[in-house]
């Protein structure tokens, strides 16, 4: 286990009344909106062609899987099984709504910004959802 | 000897809580990664950053803009990923400082080091030797406190019973972590300049170079996890196995009486249960005879435990 004292306290706290899914939202959101930004920076301005728009979308939605996964398997040591699905849905919806986003507002430049506020709203709302099948 | 009328108030308590260890590692690339996307916003809107024919300015200085990129990237997850290996090392090395706790009752089970496959691949999450604890039922409330999770055996009421895991530091855990964190630091370094040279290969059309950008983040957190498992196994390989004893020598076994005393804490590693991490202090009290599986009905009166007269922290 890490420690949780320092700097890290607040935003730690504020992680775990997002959900698991909200973690996971935030970690695809943030690490595939920079990969954007930098890519935007190098290669851009990105966003002028709607099938441009697909690859950004899915290449990412792919990595972003992989990332849940591996923070998954590795730090909350759950099965790989166990979240193969979620995983993958929160990965689509999160890379998805990112490039949408900066898409129709031209933030490109800003996507780490957009996906993290992105990863953490779609997050969110997957974790509300999720408590209220499993309590329905 | 009678179960008593009260019940353990076993799990349950905090299982919709998030993963201590996920926040903590989602909360650095929050950090990481936030920091990285400011500081190029700020140099791009400043305009100390020009890009043209794929190269890219800064500062004056001139360099591959795939390479730029691909550093990056590299950076950010490799320092990223070396930070939670150090982090854990230092949980595996440093003594807790919650408020020390004493517990008596008998040995339910014993989990040794590296006993499970994934320590070998990540020796830096390697935990030390654990001791399972029927504790006798006068120190349910301390194993509860906090509405922390809680761990019972399998028994129907009334013999259930509360378990408490108590760690037993081992030289050889805290050695691998240590050794894996230096792995860790080597394997950041290659990652970085792996995930650099990976961009600027790649980058040649938008769709290779965004490829060429998540293979380089894939590259940089393998070299730093590949070093770590290097650094760990050769760390771990020149430490001796020691495992959990009595203060007066006795290596502890099942269904040994004993009273622990440590530091004890809530912890993510282990569902948020609380767990005596690690034993400062343990007294051996002879071998149960109770029958199998044990529970504290019969443990409560086996034996006089060395916190008696100690106050009940709840």
């Amino acid at each position: 286990m890490l420690t949780s004292r320092g700097p890290l306290a607040w935003l730690t706290a504020f992680l775990a009344r997002l959900g698991v899914c909200g973690n996971a939202g935030v970690a695809v959101g943030i690490v595939t909106g920079l990969v954007l930004t930098l890519l935007d920076l190098i290669e851009g301005p990105l966003g002028r062609d709607d099938s441009e728009l697909v690859v950004l979308w899915l290449i990412p939605a792919v990595f972003g899987w992989l990332l849940i996964l591996f923070l998954c398997t590795v730090f909350a040591r759950w099965t790989a099984a166990s979240v193969t699905v979620p995983a993958l849905v929160n990965s689509v919806l999160v890379t998805g709504l990112t490039v949408l986003v900066c898409r129709v507002a031209d933030l490109f430049s800003l996507a780490w910004l957009v996906g993290l506020l992105v990863g953490i709203l779609v997050g969110y709302l997957l974790c509300s959802l999720y408590k209220r099948v499993t309590k329905g | 000897m009678a179960c008593v009328d009260d019940n353990p108030n076993c799990g349950e308590a905090n299982v919709e809580a998030t993963p201590e260890s996920l926040t903590q590692v989602v909360g650095w690339i929050v950090i990481i990664f936030g920091l990285a996307g400011i500081l190029i916003s700020i140099v791009k809107a400043i305009g100390a950053i020009t890009v043209s024919g794929g190269t890219i300015s800064i500062g004056g200085t001139a360099i591959t803009s795939g390479l730029f990129a691909g550093g990056a990237v590299g950076f950010a997850v490799a320092v990223t990923t070396f930070i939670m290996v150090l982090m854990s090392a230092r949980d595996r090395c440093n003594p807790s400082k919650a408020e020390s706790q004493c517990v008596a009752g008998v040995v339910n089970g014993i989990v040794p080091s590296f006993s499970n496959t994934r320590d070998d691949w990540l020796p830096w999450q390697a935990m030390h030797d654990r001791v399972d604890v029927i504790v006798k039922s006068f120190y349910w409330q301390i194993v509860e406190g906090g509405n922390a999770y809680v761990f019972c055996t399998d028994q129907p009421r009334p013999r259930r019973s509360e378990i408490l895991r108590c760690y037993f530091f081992e030289q050889r855990v805290c050695d691998a972590a240590d050794g894996a964190a230096a792995g860790a630091a080597v394997g950041a370094v290659a990652g970085i300049v792996a995930a650099a040279l990976i961009a600027a290969a790649m980058c040649t059309t938008l769709v290779f170079c965004l490829l060429g950008l998540l293979i380089a983040a894939i590259v940089a957190a393998a070299a730093v996890l590949g070093g770590a498992a290097i650094g760990g196994q050769i760390a771990k390989a020149a430490s001796e196995n020691k495992d959990p004893t009595a203060d007066t020598g006795e290596t502890l076994e099942v269904g040994y009486l004993v009273t622990v005393r440590g530091p004890m804490e809530p912890r993510g590693y282990d569902e948020g249960a609380n767990a005596i991490y690690w034993a400062t202090n343990a007294q051996f009290h002879g071998l149960s005879m109770s029958p199998q599986p044990f529970s504290y009905c019969e443990i409560n009166d086996e034996f006089d435990d060395g916190c008696q007269g100690e106050p009940v922290v709840g």
